[in-house]
């Protein structure tokens, strides 16, 4: 079976946790051959992982990268207003699904063509934004202030045209020729998938590990993108986003938490079966010995997603209490993070944490990285199901971490949870499992076995390699003429039995489990 | 500076709404810690075009559990969001790059405009006083040569430095500045060879390329007051070379001088590609653009040299050169100019809520800021003709109407390529060019004798059709609102 794995900014361009979860699918399920087709900044992006032999070709399609400024003939341009204005129709809150497909599809003939960019920055695109931004400037919302301001602008509806070119570039692509797709985000990457199901049908499976909405919006906040570009883009997103779960045979979220906004936001709960992420458990052995010096971890990227500057202000409070304390944060810096870094670190600095926080940079073992501390952190403001707490847990560290996405559904005991950006709450929990050894260590064996339980590779691998053979199998209709099947909606109805969803999703949940941790007196 | 939530929710007396209001500034983040990666929830309420922004925003601060949803009587986050998406006033947001607008052009540039003309003047100017005879195509091949170099060095610069490769980009240059050395001695010592012309030719002219591409690194990494440090000992030359009167100073000193400034400014530039270096992130796509720089470079060049052969073609001595002058003199004015004019073009987009409004606005911001500097440059074309009436000579007209004429056309090409139209431009460019060198080889396969005079009339005419062909497509390109 061939199945077509389409990313964006990950795998197999950069580290982290999807592009984990991308490595672990392609070589778990070796049978299968697979195409990778990554969205990438400028497709100069160079392969970063060592890619299994099942992987055939990976193909790169730049986002931001240089574009072709053709500009298109008379009779497209004349021909590209009523198309523009039926996708902003679909945008607006009389749109839905079926119209954005309708108006996507229109719109990859003029992308093929080469002169989406230019149709779409032309003087009288720029005239049907302004009408758009002027009528949902304020989404429907109604308040004394709403129409204060000097409202819409041509910077507006310029900034939001150049955006929304960037995002529509995936629809110049070639179809992906495969049996099934499989997206390893929502949005963009939904775009490809669209693609390949216009042309042949090709059934898709949408897996999502953070949630690609909820993650615009905390990048897009109010002050970083100007309000005209964010009315424009969000519409697109937010209805791309509902295009993406309406036309997917299967949408696998990673945890209950992401299926949870996955169903506000338009998905249908039948066809959302949660499959957790998974890892090999006997990569991930136990700690027999723990570090001379109390020390806590932290392991992840150095971005503003996983907050590192919370943990730096709960191990200033940490220090306090446990004078001789010391933190390992492990984990590369993305590009384009940098200045962030030197925030975390002149923060570092600030606190006075001198040589006792210590930034390690990307480490080549994760378990000695886990194995080094006493208890690992994490102090995300948003995550999909994240493996720096299951592979922690598997290796018998207790993980103190913020209550964010699915992170409720993999932890032990519900005491080890703050909330985010709780730095005192994070410090007070910290503070306890260091003082409490015969705590940390009941702990650190309750963790492993829950890992060794529910979150195995085998059992993630388990799930997808059933998607994609009900996705595939004949229907039992009879065979329809090949053009018709084409135009038909294609086994989207792909539905797993039911026994075999609940099998997926079922995780004991602890929420109401008594905790160990709430018993120990600070 | 957004309008606090909880103002509005205060004055309000429901017990309810307070609470919201509360709750809000629990997680508010004051102006004076303005910060990249803190959700101001207040702010972000307010300004929230969809329930869903605002869940997202309270699970993030840390107000998303099942608890404070409670105190408000919902059941969970998404409804805490609705009730806050339909309670709180809609206030539009405001982005942190709402105020912030290219610097508009200002006396700094007529610095830097002077930089990028001291070159031009010394290095003409000094060779000739030297008496120094070079190949009537060591200029013009030095200038297209080094003029393209430095715009595909800005043009690697920009794109990389885009993609915050820094290392990349240092490896990038780096490398410009090798090849540009190695071709222009290819090519020089090619010509030479064919043409018989001598050693010191070839190495006038692969200096002259190399100057320019490394003044171009310097100006891509913002050091041009290194730059400027590297034109004294040239600046010097000069000043002797006057002092001393045509011919008065040994030729190996004004060489000694020019290649002194030479070697400084390409040291420095290398210097400035030092440190860690890695293979640029360039792709297939990166390559358009570039070769269009380069094209546009070689044509500017190409057509510069045009100006400098005409003015120096009554002889090899300093007044000649005078003609050449005042278009070199005035690039801190059109530097400034244009700068200006960029600042008003997005500050008409920041304003207008027409597309028909916008392109009045950037048309007369064009038209403001061309007036201005044709003033200055027909004033200084006005002087170099009395200063050479002065000396008892003839007034070189052609090249000073060529010279002017030219001056403006660079301008509307400024500003083309201001407002991303460089793919414009370079068609005005290589329209022009092709144009012109056909007509010489259809003269010269013909056999017709072209004298100075034709000559004149010839680039008289090729500089008019450059400045109709940028002019027509500034016409265009600075009113079309995308560019904004």
């Amino acid at each position: 079976m061939r199945v077509a794995l389409l990313t964006e900014g990950t795998y197999p361009f950069h580290q982290g946790g999807v592009s984990v979860w991308c490595d672990q699918l392609v070589r778990g399920l070796s049978r299968h051959r697979f195409d990778v087709h990554g969205l990438c900044a400028t497709g100069a992006e160079q392969v970063v992982w060592n890619l299994p032999r099942n992987v055939d070709h990976v193909t790169r399609l730049a986002l931001w990268g240089p574009a072709e400024l053709r500009r298109p003939s008379r009779a497209t341009a004349r021909s590209f207003a009523p198309l523009l204005d039926r996708l902003l129709a679909a945008l607006g809150p009389a749109g839905d699904v079926t119209t954005l497909t309708d108006s996507l599809r229109e719109l990859r003939e003029v992308a093929r063509a080469g002169v989406l960019r230019a149709a779409l920055l032309g003087d009288d695109s720029v005239d049907a934004v302004l009408a758009f931004l002027q009528a949902n400037w304020s989404a429907g919302r109604s308040g004394v202030d709403a129409l204060a301001g000097p409202g819409p602008t041509v910077a507006d509806a310029v900034g939001g045209l150049h955006l929304l070119e960037h995002a529509l570039r995936p629809l110049a692509a070639d179809a992906p020729a495969a049996d099934v797709c499989q997206t390893a985000a929502s949005g963009l990457s939904v775009l490809l998938a669209l693609l390949a199901k216009w042309d042949d049908g090709t059934p898709y499976v949408l897996t999502e590990h953070g949630l690609y909405l909820r993650e615009w919006f905390l990048a897009q906040s109010p002050s970083s993108l100007p309000h005209g570009s964010r009315v424009l883009l969000l519409a697109f997103y937010r209805r791309l986003i509902e295009v993406g779960y309406a036309h997917a045979g299967i949408v696998a979220p990673a945890s209950e938490y992401n299926r949870r906004w996955q169903v506000r936001s338009g998905s249908d709960p039948a066809r959302t079966t949660v499959v957790r992420n998974g890892i090999a458990v006997d990569d991930f052995p136990t700690a027999d010995v723990e570090p001379d010096e109390p020390t806590l971890v932290f392991v992840g990227r150095i971005n503003p997603l996983k907050d590192p500057k919370t943990l730096l202000r709960a191990f200033a409070l940490v220090r306090e209490e446990v004078p001789g304390a010391r933190l390992r944060i492990y984990g590369a810096t993305p590009e384009g993070d940098e200045a962030y870094h030197a925030e975390c670190v002149a923060l570092a600095g600030e606190l006075g944490l001198g040589g006792s926080a210590v930034f390690e940079g990307r480490v080549e073992s994760v378990v000695d990285a886990y194995h080094s501390g006493h208890v690992v952190v994490l102090s995300s403001i948003s995550e999909g199901f994240p493996y720096a707490v299951i592979e922690a847990m598997a290796c018998g560290r207790p993980t103190v971490a913020t209550d964010v996405g699915g992170v409720s559904e993999a932890v032990v005991d519900p005491g080890l949870l703050v909330a985010p950006r709780d730095h005192v709450a994070m410090a007070e929990v910290c503070v306890k499992l260091l003082r409490n050894p015969a705590v940390r260590r009941r702990l650190g064996v309750l963790s492993r076995e829950r890992a060794l339980e529910h979150f195995t590779l085998d059992r993630c691998l388990a799930g997808y390699r059933e998607f994609y053979a009900t996705l595939t199998s004949p229907p039992p209709a009879p065979e329809l003429p090949r053009r018709q099947k084409l135009t038909s909606e294609p086994r989207v109805g792909g539905r797993l039995p039911q026994r075999r969803r609940r099998e997926l999703a079922s995780v004991g949940h602890h929420a109401a489990s008594r905790s160990l941790l709430a018993e120990v007196s600070s | 500076m957004i309008e606090p939530v909880a103002t509005h929710l205060d004055g309000e007396q429901d017990r309810f709404d307070a609470e919201l209001g509360a709750l809000l500034a629990e997680f508010r983040v004051e102006a004076s810690q303005p910060s990249a990666t803190t959700v101001d929830l207040a702010a972000v309420v307010s300004s929230a075009l969809d329930p869903l922004e605002i869940a997202a925003s309270l699970e993030a601060v840390g107000a998303g559990g099942w608890a404070v949803a409670g105190r408000f009587d919902r059941a969970d986050v998404f409804g805490l969001a609705s009730l806050l998406h339909e309670r709180v006033p809609f206030v539009p947001g405001r982005a942190r790059s709402d105020d912030h607008l290219a610097r508009p052009g200002s006396t700094v540039d007529l610095l830097r405009g002077a930089i990028f003309a001291v070159p031009g003047i010394v290095f003409t100017a000094a060779l000739r006083a030297g008496g120094l005879h070079l190949a009537w195509w060591c200029l013009p091949l030095a200038l297209t040569i080094g003029w393209s170099a430095g715009q595909v060095v800005a043009s690697l610069s920009s794109a990389l430095r885009g993609r915050g490769d820094a290392s990349g980009e240092r490896s990038a240059l780096a490398t410009a500045l090798v090849v540009t050395g190695l071709v222009a001695a290819t090519v020089t010592s090619l010509v030479a060879v064919a043409t018989g012309a001598s050693s010191s030719t070839v190495a006038i002219a692969i200096g002259f390329a190399l100057f320019m591409a490394a003044s171009a690194v310097l100006v891509a990494f913002g050091r041009e007051h290194l730059l400027a440090l590297a034109l004294v000992p040239g600046t010097l030359g000069l000043v002797g070379a006057v002092a001393a009167g045509p011919g008065g100073i040994p030729t190996w000193a004004a060489l000694a001088a020019q290649g002194l400034t030479v070697v400084v400014t390409v040291v420095l530039a290398a210097r400035e590609c030092g440190g860690r270096r890695t293979p640029p992130t360039l792709c297939r796509a990166d390559r358009p653009p570039l070769v269009r720089a380069a094209v546009h470079g070689a044509c500017c060049g190409l057509t510069v040299s045009v100006v400098v052969a005409m003015a120096v073609r009554g002889g090899p001595t300093l007044r000649t050169s005078v003609a050449a002058w005042p278009l070199l003199l005035s690039l801190g004015v059109m530097e400034w100019q244009v700068r200006s004019f960029k600042w008003s073009v997005q500050r008409a987009g920041r304003v207008a809520g027409e597309v028909e409004q916008f392109r009045r606005a950037a048309w007369r911001a064009f038209l403001r800021s061309l007036g201005l500097f044709v003033v200055v440059l027909g004033a200084l074309s006005l002087g170099a003709a009395a200063a050479i009436a002065a000396g008892h000579r003839a007034v070189p007209v052609d090249p000073l109407v060529v010279q002017a004429i030219l001056g403006i056309a660079f301008f509307a090409d400024l500003a083309v390529v201001a407002c991303s139209g460089l793919r414009d431009a370079v068609a005005c460019w290589v329209a022009v060019v092709a144009s012109g060198a056909a007509a010489a080889g259809i003269a010269l396969v013909a056999g017709v004798d072209v004298g100075p005079s034709l000559a004149g009339h010839g680039a008289l005419v090729a500089s008019l059709a450059l400045l109709l062909a940028l002019g027509a497509t500034a016409h265009r390109v600075v009113r079309t609102a995308a560019f904004s």
